[in-house]
């Protein structure tokens, strides 16, 4: 660092992400506590193992090949050319970020006296794609596998919403360049593509015993602990800023980048175009009222439909809320939550689909109308400050949509479901699923408990 | 083996790199993912022994509620 206020602005920097970090882990505390709750007591144990078990599964493939998926794929390949260097393969070199640095063995991918921000980005990524696997869990709660979560995990976290991201969430990607994609907060690149690989997984996974009566009629295996549903979506919520703020450039000078006169520090969002960290505020909480405003009214006061309805609302925003004026995020997350709802229980009585926390909906169909909307309220702005990029426009928006909910989630979730289940590996037991995943667990708890008080007496 | 004998010396000719064994990464990868993939193997073996297990108890839905402890 060459002298004190470059210095700060780098400390600054890693310290702004390494907050963000530590905020987005209550995400993951919020997902345990939700699914737990939602989950019945004969299988709270192995709910809560599932979920917590994808942290070192992502974590430690994130650090093997994700973060390298991430830089090597922007060019598609061979779909678009990079800005950095010409290249249109895979990008294996060409200034900071490129892949010689996301290489598990690079001596930058560790403690380097001579960079701060490697470590911290990387693991400001990493949150996102424990959250990416985390919304496939709730969805596949109380018959999955656990060795089959695990394999799905990996996939839409280390690959899969990786990919989607290089392509649609980096200043170079191949979807901003050539689509005009837009997706500031992550309404495609993390909601939309994890909400259709649930539901790709769902359909070959199959619903849970009872859901359905013999007639199709479906039941409501609703949540069996509201206080603990209720405390997990207040932390969702709550790790959701941190959310927001991992995916804003803290600070960044704008006159080199852009070939200005002078200088124009600002914060920035993904795309290296800029917003502030003070707007994005306003949209935040505006589209969390809208969502929950709406979930209340089409849900009629329904606590599980209208908690879930806030995320909603910020996910159907986030595309847009770096520019949106905060009414329209507040209007743009009501129509999110309106169409999730319907569309949650539409697919559920037609194609007998068992959502068991409503993740497709809340996260994948109010990802997808998010993007929509985005195309056509942003329709015209520039994606990028850079040269030679399309601007927004609601045929981009429409086909990123398409390429996050079904080419890159819907589908290889289904593929990758069918394959375990052709293997056998994908679903437990009919008996073990009656009995309870943690039937025996509680067995032998409640042997502990009898030994114990025929001692005490 | 120290990657750092002294923070003087390694300061000024500009080292950055001081985690132990610096060039045998690849050996520490390789660790890593033999772990990871025999983890998977082995996780996924005990599990299906366990389910197997518990399928032949043949319990009913409700046998659970035997089993549920004080707080």
């Amino acid at each position: 660092m060459e002298n004190e206020l470059s210095a700060l602005s780098v400390v600054f920097t890693e310290f702004y992400y390494w907050v963000t970090v530590v905020l987005m882990f209550l995400i993951h505390v919020g997902f345990c506590m939700y699914e737990v709750g939602v989950s019945r007591h004969k299988n709270h144990l192995h709910t809560l193992m599932k979920n917590t078990m994808l942290i070192p599964l992502v974590t430690i493939t994130w650090f093997f090949f994700g973060w390298w998926i991430y830089w090597a794929m922007i060019n598609g390949p061979f779909i678009g050319t990079s800005i950095m260097d010409g290249n249109s393969g895979l990008q294996l070199g060409g200034g900071y970020g490129a892949n010689e640095l996301a290489n598990p063995m690079s001596p930058i991918m560790a403690i380097n006296l001579g960079d701060h921000i490697n470590g911290v980005f990387w693991a400001a990524f990493l949150l996102f794609s424990w959250t990416a696997a985390s919304i496939v869990s709730g969805s596949v709660i109380e018959r999955i596998r656990m060795s089959a979560f695990g394999v799905l995990a990996i996939a839409i976290g280390s690959v899969f919403w990786t990919i989607d991201a290089s392509w649609g969430w980096h200043f170079d990607g191949w979807m901003v360049k050539l689509l005009g994609y837009h997706d500031a907060y992550a309404s495609g690149v993390i909601h939309a593509v994890a909400g259709g690989f649930a539901l790709g997984v769902l359909c070959v996974l199959g619903p849970r015993i009872g859901k359905f009566a013999s007639d199709g009629t479906p039941r409501n295996i609703g949540p069996r602990n509201p206080w603990l549903v209720t405390v997990g979506l207040f932390l969702i919520y709550t790790g959701f800023w941190g959310f927001y703020a991992a995916c804003n450039v803290p600070i960044i000078d704008l006159g080199p980048e852009y070939g200005l006169d002078g200088t124009y520090f600002a914060a920035t969002n993904i795309y290296v175009t800029p917003t502030t960290l003070s707007g994005i505020t306003f949209n935040f909480l505006m589209s969390l009222s809208g969502g929950l405003l709406a979930g209340y009214w089409v849900s009629k006061g329904d606590p599980f439909w209208t908690y879930s309805s806030g995320l909603a609302g910020i996910i159907t925003a986030s595309a847009g809320n770096d520019l949106y004026h905060p009414l329209q995020a507040m209007i743009i997350g009501m129509i999110g939550v309106y169409v999730a709802y319907k569309m949650h229980y539409w697919v559920e009585r037609k194609f007998k689909i068992d959502d068991a926390v409503g993740a497709v909906a809340v996260h994948g169909y109010a990802g997808v109308v998010g993007l929509i909307i985005c195309g056509f309220v942003l329709w015209g702005y520039p994606s990028s400050g850079y040269e030679g990029y399309a601007a927004i426009n609601p045929i981009g928006m429409i086909i990123g949509a398409i390429i996050m909910f079904g080419l890159l989630g819907f589908l290889p979730g289904y593929i990758i479901a069918k394959i375990l289940n052709g293997m056998g590996r994908l679903r437990i037991p009919h008996e073990v699923e009656l009995a309870g995943l943690d039937y025996n667990y509680m067995e032998a708890a409640k042997a502990d408990e009898d030994a114990v008080a025929a001692d005490s007496k | 083996m120290a990657t750092v004998t002294s923070w003087v010396e390694t300061l000024n000719a500009g080292e950055t790199v001081v985690y132990p064994f610096v060039g045998t990464e690849w050996l520490w990868l390789l660790i890593a993912v033999v772990f990871w993939i025999a983890w998977h193997i082995k996780t996924s073996a005990s599990e299906t022994e366990e389910n197997d297990e518990l399928a032949s108890k043949g319990k009913g839905s409700e046998d659970y509620k035997n089993n549920i402890v004080n707080w």
